[in-house]
C-alpha cells in the first residue's frame, strides 16, 4: 500500500486568500476588454443563414465604400490553409477541417465574413450591406439522418485531413474490446440495456470570447486574449496565418470563465489578420447570441449502456456504444467521445468483459467543444442510470451496488490504457480512493436510509432521493506538459512564471501556495504571473482538470531546484552543509539553530559573493492521470400535476487527494454541480428545422440563477495522491457529471418514472407521468 | 447626436458626453468605470449592475441621457481611505471570487439588498441575486459574503 | 450603440408639453417609461424619446382602500409599499415578486408594462382581473377600465397613461396570482389571476384570467361563470379549472408546447383559485 500519511503543511491546505481576489472585488481594468487601446478597429462578423449551402457570390462592395471600414475579410481573400479551431496538443487529435473563411457554410452562425471598421456600430451596418448569394445544400440536422444511406456529405473537400470517413460524415471511430463480451452477459444473472440522450448546451462563461489585437514597437503581432490555451492559440494562429511562430505574441489577463469554450481559437486568427494586415489595432468581442449559436457547444450525444451483473451485484459485463454529434466541424470530435468511456468504465472495473464502441458524426449544426465533463458528462447520465436500474432488478439498495464495484486503492482497469486521447491511453494503478467514505458521508448527510424509497408525499409534490458515482483524471497523460519559472529576488520574494492558464479557477493562488509551501515562505511573498508566451514558460493550458496536478507537479519541482540553490548559498553563510539545513518561515537554519533570512541568501547572491540569480525552470509530464473520485446524492421534488422538479438538497462528497486550497475547491465542486443541475432541469439549445436555434439569450436559455438552487453541499474527502503536489488531484470537471444522473435516479425513487432525455424539463416529466410515448 | 448629461459617479459630479442612443453601461466604461461588465447587453446576467439613486439596475437597460442629473455608484467608489466595504472584504475572506467576472454586480445587490433588508434570509439573499448571473460558484459562498456583511453591519449598529 | 438612429430626447415636466411633443414628433417617436423594452429594441426606427420621466408620475396613494399608482412608479416601489401589502391580503406584492429580477423591478414601470401589451406580463392579468381603472391624459383626463388598453381597436397614440387605480374591494372579496415558470428569473410559461367575491349565498362575483398562453391575457367567461352561484367547494373550482382549459386557446413556443400549457390551465386555474379560496376562509373566518 502506498504512503497515505497527510504531512503537515503550512500554506497548503488552508484557503488562503486568492491571489487576484482584491483587483477583482475592487473591479481593477484586469480582463481583456477593460484596456482601451487608442486607434483600435472593431470587429464584426457575417454569419450564414443557411445550414449548408455553397457561396456562389460575395459582393463587398456596398460595405467596402462605408466611411469607417478598414477592412471587409472573406474567403475571397483569407488564407486557406485547413487547420483545426481545437486548441490541443500538437498534433491536435482533431480533424483539420476548417479554413478561416470557407466558400462552403456548413451550419447556421458559420463564418461568411468579417468587418473591421472604426467603431463597432459601422462594422455591424457594413455587415448588412454585404451582399451574398448562396446556393443551398441539403442540410443533415440529426445523428440520424448524418447516418442515413446516401446522407448529404458534410466536408466532401479534398484539402481535410484526419476525418474518419467523410463520405459517412463520420468524424471518429474508436473500438475496444476486452474480454468476450457475449459471454460476460450470458454469466450475467441480471441484465439492464438502456439508450439516453443529452442535448445541445452551451458554456456561457459570464465574459463572452473577447480578443484584442496590436501591433508592437518591432512590429510584432500581440494578442491578448480570453483563452484558456495560449501557447496553443500562438501555434494556431502561426499556422493559419502563415506567420513565424516567434513573430506571434499571446498575453492571457485575467478570464471570465471558461469551462472549455475558451479552448478554441475563434477569434485570435481574425484579429490577427486585421491587425496585420491594416497595421492597427483590432478587437473582436463575440456577443452573448454569437456566443450561443457561432461558438462550441457540449457535444449532443446517443449513449447505449447494457450492464449484467451476478447476484451478487458484481458486474461481469459492461458494454458502452456512443455516437456523439460533433456538428459541423471535427472540433474535439474523437478525445470527447473517446473519454465517454476512458472516464466512466475503469470505475466499474470488477466487470472482466468490457466493450465500447464510439463514433462521431458530422451535421450541418451548431458545433461541439470541450465543455467540462468532457464526454464523462454524457456517459455517466447512461452508465449512473443503469446502474440505479440494475439495482432494482438487483432487489439490493443502489448505494451498496457501487460499493460492491467501484475502484479502489491498489487495483487498475485495462481501459486506462486501451482509450487514450488520439493515441493509446497509459496504463495506471490507482494510489489514493477515498471514494467509500465519499459514499458514506454523502448517503448521511442526505438521510439516504430514512428518505430511499420512502416517497414523501407534500400535496401534489412527492419527494426522493438518487445518487451516483463518478471519476475523472488529472491531465491527459503523457501528453499534457506544463513549466513554471521561479525567480528569487533580494528581499527573499520569488516571481513565479507560469505558462497555466488561471480562467477563474483559481490555479494562480494554488500554485502560489505550492511554491511558497515548498520554499518556506508565505503565499504574499510569492509573485504569481500567468500566462505570456514571451515571458512565462510553456503550459498545454487549462483543460483536461490538469492544471492542479500536472503545472502543480512542474511548480513543485521547480520550488525544490530552487530551495536547494538556496541552500547552496545559505551553507556558505551558515558554514554548514547543505544537506543539513533547513528551510522554514522565511529562514534557512542549521542543527545548531543558527539562522538566516531568506533577505540575507538573496542579498548575498544578488551582491556580495559569488553573484548568481538564484532561479529555475522546471518542467512535468504526468505519466498517470490520478482519478478524483465524486459520490453524488440528491433529494428532489415532483410535481406530479405540472412535471416540475425541484432540488430540495445536493450533497458532492469528493476525493481530489489534498484539496491544496479548500474553499477555492469547494467553488469548483459547488460551480461544477450548479452547472450541472443547469445541464439536467433548464439548459437546452433549440434547434429549428432549419438548423438556427431559437434560444441565443440569456432570457430564453435559463442557466440557474442563485433561487434556482439549493445550497449546495461540497464536502471534501481528502486523500494523499503519492503522485500528486502535495498529495493532490484535480477536482474542476469531476462535479459537473454527476447532477443528471443524480436527479434521474431521484426522480425516479420520487415518481417511477425513468428520464432518458435531458433536460428534465416539467413537459418530459410529466409527459413520462403520463406515460406518453416520446423520443425527444 | 451629442448631448452633455451631468452624472455623480461615485460622489464626484461629472459633465459627460453622450451619444443619445448610447446605454449607460457604456458611458459608465467609457469614463473609466470597468467594473461594469458587459456580459449580455440585454438586462439578463446582472453583470453591469450599478446603483443608480441608491437602487440597483442594470446599466446596459438604461439610457444615459436619462441618467442626466442622477447618482450612479459603482465598486470603484467602495474602497474608502484604503479600507474596502465590509463586503468586498467578506468576498476575499470567504473565497467567494472565481473568475471575478460578475463580483461587481453581486456587490452592487447585495449593498442595494442590505439598505432595504438589514437583516435577510438566506432565502431572501438568493431572490435579491436572482437577476446575476454566476457561472463559476454556485452562489454558495457569494450568499454566505452577503449574510456575513449583514452581520458585521448589524454588529457595528449595535456597539 | 443600441438606438443608433436616435436625434431627439426630451424630458417634459408637464404632461401638456409631452402630449404635444409626442404628436410633433411624428413616426420615429416613442414614448418612453424605463426604456427597457426601447433599448432591446435596438430599432434604428426610433429617432426621438419623450421620456415620461420628468411628470412627477411616481407615487402610490391610499384612497380609502383603493390604491392609486402613478403610471412612472417602479415595480420595486410598488413592492415594497405598505398599500400594496394591505390590499388583499398582498396579492400584488406575490405577483410582482415573480417578475423579472430585482435588477428590473428597480427599473420596469408600472405604466410601461401595461401599456407594453407583452404577452407574458403578470401585472396585466392580475390587475384586469382585480378590475383596475386607469387615466389617461390626451390634453385632458379621460377615465375609464384598464381593460380598454387590451380592446381590439385600442389606440393610444398621443396619449399618455398617467395613473391606474385598483379599487377598493367589497367585504368578502379575495384574490390570487399564480405563474410557472421554467426558472426563478423567467417570463411566465403560462400565468392565472384570479378574484372572487362571496357572500352568504355564496360566490356572487368571480374574475379568471389567464396570460402568457403564449398570448395576452385574457379573461376566461366560461371558469367565471361555473364559479358564480356556487359555494366555492373544491368541485366548483374543479369545473372552473375544466371549463379554463377547454376554454382557453394555447399555443406552440420554445418555453412549451400547447398541449402541456392547455395541462398547465387547468393546474394554474384550480391553484389560483385555491389559495384565493384559503384567503376567503382567512377573511371570513
Amino acid at each position: 500500500m502506498p504512503d497515505q500519511t497527510v504531512p503537515h503543511f503550512k500554506v497548503v491546505g488552508h484557503s488562503e486568500p486568492k491571489v487576484d481576489a482584491y483587483a477583482l472585488v475592487t473591479g481593477k481594468p484586469v480582463f481583456v476588454e477593460d484596456v482601451d487601446v487608442d486607434g483600435s478597429l472593431h470587429i464584426a462578423f457575417l454569419t450564414s443563414p443557411h445550414a449548408h449551402a455553397q457561396i456562389i457570390e460575395i459582393d463587398t462592395s456596398r460595405a467596402e465604400v462605408l466611411p469607417g471600414v478598414a477592412l471587409i475579410l472573406t474567403h475571397e481573400n483569407t488564407p486557406t490553409r485547413r487547420y483545426t479551431t481545437a486548441g490541443q496538443g500538437y498534433p491536435e487529435p482533431s480533424p483539420y477541417d476548417a479554413r478561416m473563411f470557407d466558400n462552403t457554410v456548413r451550419f447556421v452562425g458559420d463564418r461568411v465574413a468579417a468587418v473591421a471598421a472604426e467603431t463597432l456600430e459601422i462594422a455591424h451596418a457594413a455587415v448588412r450591406l454585404i451582399d451574398v448569394q448562396y446556393e443551398t445544400l441539403p442540410a443533415v440536422l440529426s445523428i440520424d439522418a448524418a447516418l442515413a444511406v446516401d446522407a448529404p456529405v458534410i466536408h466532401d473537400e479534398d484539402d481535410a485531413t484526419g476525418i474518419h470517413e467523410a463520405a459517412r460524415n463520420t468524424v471518429s471511430v474508436v473500438k475496444v474490446d476486452v474480454g468476450d463480451i457475449e459471454a460476460g452477459f450470458a454469466r450475467s444473472a441480471a441484465v439492464v440495456e438502456i439508450v439516453c440522450e443529452t442535448q445541445y448546451a452551451q458554456h456561457a462563461p459570464i465574459e463572452p470570447h473577447v480578443v484584442q489585437g496590436y501591433l508592437d514597437n518591432d512590429g510584432r503581432l500581440v494578442l491578448v486574449s480570453s483563452t484558456q490555451v495560449p501557447f496553443h492559440a500562438r501555434r494556431i494562429v502561426s499556422r493559419v496565418l502563415d506567420l513565424p511562430l516567434y513573430k506571434v505574441r499571446v498575453i492571457k489577463p485575467r478570464i471570465g470563465g471558461g469551462f472549455g469554450v475558451k479552448q478554441e481559437i475563434l477569434l485570435e486568427d481574425v484579429v490577427g489578420l486585421v491587425t496585420m494586415r491594416t497595421g492597427r489595432p483590432s478587437l473582436a468581442v463575440l456577443s452573448r447570441p454569437e456566443e450561443f449559436f457561432a461558438s462550441r457547444t457540449r457535444h449532443p450525444m446517443r449513449v447505449r449502456v447494457k450492464l449484467g451483473a451476478g447476484n451478487d451485484g458484481v458486474l461481469r459485463a459492461v458494454d458502452m456504444e456512443v455516437i456523439s454529434n460533433t456538428g459541423a466541424y471535427g472540433s474535439h470530435a474523437l478525445t470527447v467521445m473517446s473519454n465517454v468511456g476512458s472516464k466512466t468504465l475503469p470505475l466499474y472495473n470488477k466487470a472482466s468483459d468490457v466493450r465500447f464502441d464510439g463514433k462521431t458524426v458530422y451535421t450541418n449544426m451548431p458545433v461541439g467543444g470541450a465543455y467540462r465533463g468532457y464526454g464523462a458528462t454524457q456517459g455517466y447520465f447512461a452508465l449512473e442510470t443503469a446502474m440505479d436500474e440494475l439495482a432494482e432488478d438487483l432487489a439490493m439498495d443502489p448505494v451498496e451496488l457501487r460499493r460492491r464495484n467501484h475502484i479502489r486503492v491498489g487495483e487498475t482497469s485495462p481501459i486506462f490504457e486501451a482509450i487514450g486521447e488520439g493515441k493509446a491511453g497509459v496504463e495506471q494503478m490507482v494510489k489514493s480512493c477515498e471514494l467509500e467514505q465519499c459514499i458514506d458521508i454523502g448517503a448521511e448527510r442526505i438521510g439516504w436510509d430514512a428518505k430511499h424509497g420512502a416517497r414523501r408525499r407534500d400535496g401534489s409534490w412527492v419527494h426522493g432521493v438518487g445518487m451516483s458515482v463518478h471519476m475523472q483524471g488529472s491531465g491527459i497523460a503523457d501528453v499534457d506538459m506544463a513549466a513554471a519559472t521561479i525567480k528569487m529576488n533580494d528581499d527573499g520574494s520569488f516571481n513565479l512564471l507560469i505558462g497555466a492558464t488561471d480562467l477563474g479557477t483559481g490555479s494562480d493562488t494554488i500554485l502560489g501556495q505550492i511554491a511558497a509551501e515548498v520554499l518556506g515562505v508565505p503565499l504574499a511573498k510569492i509573485i504569481v504571473y500567468s500566462s505570456d508566451t514571451d515571458v512565462t514558460p510553456f503550459d498545454t493550458g487549462a483543460y483536461a482538470s490538469s492544471t492542479t496536478y500536472v503545472s502543480g507537479n512542474a511548480v513543485r519541482i521547480v520550488a525544490e531546484q530552487v530551495r536547494d540553490q538556496i541552500l547552496e548559498v545559505a551553507s556558505f553563510m551558515l558554514d554548514e552543509e547543505a544537506a543539513r539545513l533547513r528551510i522554514g518561515s522565511e529562514r534557512v537554519a542549521s542543527p545548531m539553530g543558527e539562522s538566516v533570512t531568506l533577505e540575507d541568501v538573496g542579498l548575498r547572491a544578488l551582491y556580495a559573493t559569488d553573484q548568481v540569480q538564484i532561479g529555475a525552470t522546471a518542467s512535468y509530464v504526468g505519466a498517470e492521470s490520478p482519478p478524483p473520485f465524486l459520490a453524488s446524492f440528491a433529494e428532489v421534488a415532483v410535481d406530479t400535476e405540472t412535471g416540475q422538479v425541484k432540488i430540495i438538497d445536493y450533497v458532492a462528497a469528493a476525493d481530489c487527494g489534498v484539496p491544496i486550497n479548500p474553499a477555492a475547491a469547494e467553488g469548483q465542486l459547488e460551480g461544477a454541480v450548479a452547472n450541472g443541475i443547469g445541464y439536467a432541469l433548464t439548459e437546452e439549445m433549440l434547434i429549428s428545422d432549419h438548423g438556427r436555434v431559437r434560444n441565443p439569450t440569456f432570457f430564453d436559455y435559463k442557466i440557474p440563477a442563485a433561487p434556482d438552487l439549493p445550497r449546495i453541499r461540497a464536502i471534501l474527502i481528502d486523500s494523499y495522491e503519492p503522485t500528486g503536489p502535495m498529495g493532490a488531484k484535480s477536482i474542476a470537471e469531476i462535479g459537473i457529471n454527476a447532477p443528471i444522473p443524480t436527479i434521474a435516479n431521484a426522480i425516479y425513487d420520487a415518481v417511477g418514472v425513468r428520464l432518458r432525455t435531458t433536460p428534465f424539463t416539467p413537459e418530459r416529466v410529466l409527459d413520462a407521468l403520463e406515460g406518453i410515448q416520446q423520443n425527444g | 447626436m451629442k448631448q452633455t448629461i451631468a452624472l455623480t459617479i461615485n460622489g464626484t459630479r461629472r459633465s459627460i458626453e453622450t451619444e443619445l442612443g448610447e446605454t449607460l453601461l457604456e458611458v459608465l466604461r467609457r469614463n473609466g468605470m470597468k467594473s461594469v461588465k458587459l456580459g449580455c447587453d440585454t438586462g439578463d446576467c446582472g453583470a453591469c449592475a450599478v446603483l443608480l439613486d441608491g437602487s440597483a439596475v442594470n446599466a446596459c437597460m438604461v439610457l444615459a441621457v436619462a441618467a442626466d442629473g442622477k447618482d450612479v455608484d459603482t465598486v470603484e467608489g467602495l474602497e474608502h481611505d484604503g479600507r474596502l466595504h465590509p463586503m468586498q472584504q467578506a468576498m476575499i475572506d470567504v473565497g467567494a471570487v472565481q473568475c471575478g467576472f460578475c463580483t461587481p454586480g453581486i456587490l452592487m445587490s447585495g449593498i442595494d439588498l442590505l439598505s432595504r433588508n438589514p437583516d435577510p434570509t438566506e432565502d431572501e439573499v438568493r431572490e435579491a441575486l436572482a437577476g446575476n448571473l454566476c457561472r463559476c460558484t454556485g452562489y454558495v459562498k457569494q450568499v454566505d459574503v452577503i449574510l456575513a456583511t449583514a452581520r458585521l453591519q448589524a454588529g457595528e449598529t449595535d456597539a | 450603440m443600441q438606438l443608433t438612429h436616435l436625434h431627439s430626447y426630451a424630458r417634459p415636466t408637464d404632461l401638456e408639453s409631452a402630449v404635444e411633443l409626442i404628436r410633433e414628433g411624428g413616426r420615429g417617436t416613442r414614448v418612453m417609461a424605463a426604456g427597457t423594452d426601447l433599448i432591446l429594441s435596438g430599432s434604428d426606427e426610433i429617432t426621438g424619446l419623450v421620456d415620461l420621466g420628468g411628470l412627477a408620475l411616481s407615487y402610490i396613494e391610499d384612497r380609502g382602500g383603493a390604491v392609486a399608482i402613478g403610471a412612472m412608479t417602479t415595480l420595486t416601489e410598488l413592492l415594497e409599499h405598505p398599500a400594496a401589502a394591505a390590499y388583499l391580503d398582498g396579492v400584488v406584492p406575490e405577483m410582482l415578486r415573480r417578475v423579472g429580477s430585482p435588477l428590473l423591478r428597480n427599473v420596469a414601470t408600472v405604466g410601461g408594462n401595461l401599456v407594453r401589451r407583452q404577452p407574458w406580463s403578470d401585472v396585466i392579468p392580475l390587475f384586469r382581473a382585480l378590475g383596475a381603472s386607469m387615466t389617461l391624459f390626451d390634453g385632458e383626463d379621460r377615465s375609464g377600465p384598464i381593460d380598454d388598453l387590451y380592446a381590439e381597436a385600442a389606440h393610444l397614440t398621443g396619449t399618455i397613461l398617467t395613473e391606474v387605480v385598483l379599487p377598493r374591494q367589497p367585504a368578502g372579496t379575495a384574490a390570487a396570482f399564480w405563474k410557472f415558470t421554467r426558472s426563478a428569473v423567467d417570463i411566465a410559461t403560462l400565468n392565472c389571476a384570479a378574484l372572487i367575491q362571496a357572500q352568504e349565498s355564496g360566490c356572487v362575483r368571480a374574475r379568471v384570467f389567464v396570460g402568457a398562453t403564449p398570448r395576452l391575457a385574457a379573461a376566461v367567461p366560461s371558469a367565471e361563470a361555473a364559479l358564480v352561484g356556487t359555494d366555492l367547494s373544491a368541485s366548483a373550482i374543479a369545473a372552473a379549472a375544466r371549463a379554463a382549459a377547454d376554454e382557453v386557446s394555447t399555443g406552440d413556443d420554445l418555453r412549451a408546447t400547447a398541449a402541456y400549457r392547455t395541462r398547465l390551465v387547468s393546474v394554474g386555474v384550480t391553484r389560483c383559485l385555491e389559495k384565493a379560496q384559503e384567503r376567503l376562509e382567512g377573511v371570513t373566518s
